[in-house]
């Protein structure tokens, strides 16, 4: 009897201390730490997009926005952890508009040329979307976003002027072989190339979407999203713009992407969408031009590749940035109900893992909600943009870095 | 006598504020997409014929040869080679962008305006017949020349268009007989050479509207001659398209680089009602000009959206209750 006790009590013993280091194994995947660098609030009131790049110099330069007054580029030194204000739209410009004449926004993507020059470009905020008053209404009307080029090595920064009349400028890639800036205007979504070589712009039409990100392939041609079901390209071969029909293959139904990142050999565009259910993947060796659809050029094939969120989760949430890591993965937050959680998708296994629900160091209760833009160093470590917002203690409009996190093994 | 002032007072702003209310116009904007590719879609001319069908054409351009298509309610849009043989077509010019021409009201004669302003006429099977060189030049413009984009008629067929300093000319298309007129589309000094015809709708009584690239808009009478000034209804420049439908004028201006708004004049109580930027039913604004605008027999506007993705689009107006 004694030995049936002394049993029973060593199984009951060890199923205790298997199931709590079980839920400790399980606590400890759940969370992914990430240093908290928020930007100086002189330089913005509380946001900013997806206006952000690691230089050649390896320090991050962070767009910011401040609405109904001047934006700024800064510049976060990953070294000294200190941030130097780059740009002040408005000082450099010379231009004092207010509200919706203001350049208010450094909303594209940051662009590295090969010899370092960072490029950064300025839009319109405090919108009025529907009447517009700043096209013919308003005396003043708002300029038209400049282009600026900042030099590192001498610290130079030269305004390259107004793309479009009295629109904005988003998007953001870059032809570092041909020496091409592509952009496209707001609110009028036309596709502009700035010829860097001959400071030159050519417009090429509309695009019909607003693409916050846009990728370049490793044949130098840009996508984006356009009308609904369409991935607009543009062919420096030809100098054209097509609007492909997309196709799906896999499970689900197609949601325009917000996030579109090129692969490590540039032959794929991973994406996900606000709300998206899947992670995308569109294999750029399938675009065909026998049309199928009569208002289109061609056609593209996407593959849902996978669940954009975690298991444990029943539905998606906000996917509104992503980056490509160092080992090829394609790294995007998912905010869930007001948790943020750290995803990715590893094209070599084809898989969607969650990394955990991200948290701060040293500031357990805050909440990273909103990324708005993110970008990986030569080292892995990802660096991601925050708003100013949370679900309790608000987080303030900060750089968060998770350290090495995509670094190559 | 304070409480018959009061109530006086009370009475007269109801029915102002009832007045006013009957003011406010609805606006109903479909797209209607066209089945043709990016940079292909960039309708510039609209008519309709006697059986209801409408038919547009598309200009070329570095992307596309020239385009003819009809348009059906219940078949949709099908592009078509050529127009009927009881309609002239004479390819150079109804797919030249660059030139402003129309039909004459028997469809059997192109009347154009050429790059150098020249009143051309073209017959079938002719070759274009020159009548009278009408534009100005414009200061300080590499291609100066003051051409009108538009033509007006009148209830008789004869057709109007203005050429230097804004001056009207009146053609006979039968006779080819071309009038210099007194009057003058309406500038401020020194602008001039910028009053050109944008557009311009006849309305049921006869009385053409005009619509200036500097924005403003006037009623000319054919008969008298007379041309009014009604003003500026927008801060832009440009008039885009102006149809006559329900005793009122519809317009769409703005300039190519702004954004167009819509609206109304009403010849009486000769009030602009101004409408703002053009929305679809789901509330999305409208950012590319609008080409050409037509009203179809059953009352409906038709017109097109320019540029690489260039659409169809039906207005709906009326006054809400």
């Amino acid at each position: 009897m004694n030995g049936f006790i002394q049993k029973t009590y060593w199984i009951f013993v060890s199923v205790f201390i298997f199931t709590i280091a079980g839920l400790t194994q399980q606590y400890k995947q759940q969370y992914i730490e990430c240093e908290m660098f928020p930007i100086p609030e002189s330089t913005h009131n509380g946001s900013g997009y997806t206006a952000i790049e690691v230089g050649k110099d390896g320090n991050i330069y962070v767009g910011t926005a401040y609405y109904g007054s001047s934006a700024h580029l800064v510049r976060f030194n990953v070294r000294t952890l200190k941030w130097d204000d780059i740009i002040d739209a408005h000082k450099i410009t010379r231009e004092t508009g207010t509200g919706l004449d203001s350049q208010s926004k450094f909303h594209a993507k940051i662009l590295v040329d090969a010899n370092g020059i960072i490029w950064a470009a300025t839009k319109q905020g405090n919108e009025n979307f529907i009447d517009r008053p700043e096209f013919g209404e308003n005396s003043t009307g708002y300029p038209g976003g400049h282009l600026f080029s900042f030099d590192p090595k001498t610290n130079q920064v030269i305004d390259h002027g107004i793309l479009r009349k009295q629109e904005g400028i988003m998007g953001g890639s870059i032809d570092r072989k041909r020496r091409k800036l592509y952009y496209w205007s707001d609110p009028k979504q036309h596709f502009l190339i700035y010829d860097i070589e001959t400071g030159s712009v050519k417009d090429l039409g509309t695009i019909g979407g607003s693409p916050r990100y846009t990728a370049i392939d490793w044949k130098g041609r840009v996508f984006g999203t356009g009308r609904p079901g369409i991935i607009w390209m543009y062919d420096p071969e030809t100098d054209k713009l097509y609007d492909l029909f997309v196709k799906l293959e896999g499970p689900g139904q197609y949601k325009d992407p917000y996030v579109m990142v090129s692969s490590l050999d540039g032959r794929k565009i991973f994406a996900c969408a606000i709300g998206g259910e899947y992670v995308m993947e569109f294999d750029l060796d399938t675009i065909s031009f026998a049309s199928e659809t009569s208002d289109t050029d061609g056609s593209i094939i996407c593959r849902h590749v996978g669940k954009s969120y975690p298991e444990n989760e029943k539905k998606p949430g906000d996917q509104h940035a992503g980056v490509l890591g160092k080992d090829g993965c394609f790294y995007f937050p998912n905010v869930i109900d007001k948790t943020p959680y750290l995803m990715k998708y590893n094209p070599e296994d084809g898989k969607v893992v969650c990394l955990g629900i991200i948290t701060v160091k040293g500031n357990p209760d805050l909440r990273p909600l909103y990324a708005q833009g993110a970008c990986t160093t030569s080292d892995g470590t990802i660096y991601m943009k925050f708003i100013s917002a949370g679900g309790g203690k608000q987080m303030p409009y900060s750089i968060v870095r998770f350290n090495k996190l995509s670094a190559k093994r | 006598m304070k409480k018959v002032f009061f109530i006086t007072s009370f009475i007269l702003l109801i029915a102002s504020s009832l007045s006013f209310c009957e003011g406010i116009m609805k606006f109903d904007l479909d797209i209607i997409n066209i089945p043709f590719p990016p940079y292909q879609r960039n309708v510039t001319k609209l008519f309709e014929t006697q059986n209801g069908l409408i038919y547009g054409i598309i200009p070329s351009s570095q992307s596309c040869s020239g385009k003819i298509f009809y348009f059906d309610r219940n078949a949709g849009i099908h592009q078509i080679q050529r127009l009927g043989d009881d309609v002239v077509q004479v390819d150079s010019i109804i797919f030249n962008p660059d030139i402003t021409w129309t039909w004459d009201k028997t469809f059997k004669k192109i009347i154009a305006i050429d790059a150098s302003g020249t009143l051309v006429v073209y017959e079938k099977n002719g070759p274009g017949k020159e009548i009278l060189k009408i534009a100005g030049t414009r200061p300080f413009e590499n291609q100066g020349f003051q051409i009108s984009r538009a033509f007006a008629s009148d209830t008789h067929g004869n057709l109007y268009t203005a050429g230097k300093n804004g001056i009207l000319f009146k053609i006979n298309p039968e006779t080819l007989e071309v009038r210099k007129l007194e009057a003058r589309l309406p500038a401020i000094k020194g602008r001039e050479p910028w009053a050109s015809l944008d557009a311009a709708t006849t309305g049921s009584d006869g009385i053409i509207y005009l619509g200036t690239f500097d924005g403003y808009i006037a009623s000319f009478n054919p008969e008298t001659g007379t041309l009014v000034n009604l003003g500026k209804p927008l801060r832009q420049q440009r008039i885009q398209a102006l149809v006559f439908l329900n005793g009122v004028v519809f317009g769409i201006g703005g300039e190519p680089d702004g954004l167009a708004r819509w609206f109304v004049y009403d010849p009486l109580t000769r009030n602009f009602q101004l409408g703002g930027t053009l929305k679809n039913k789901e509330n999305r604004l409208i950012y590319e000009p609008v080409n050409t605008m037509i009203v179809t027999k059953e009352g409906e506007i038709i017109g097109s959206f320019s540029g690489r993705l260039g659409c169809l689009f039906t207005i709906k107006i009326g006054k809400e209750k």
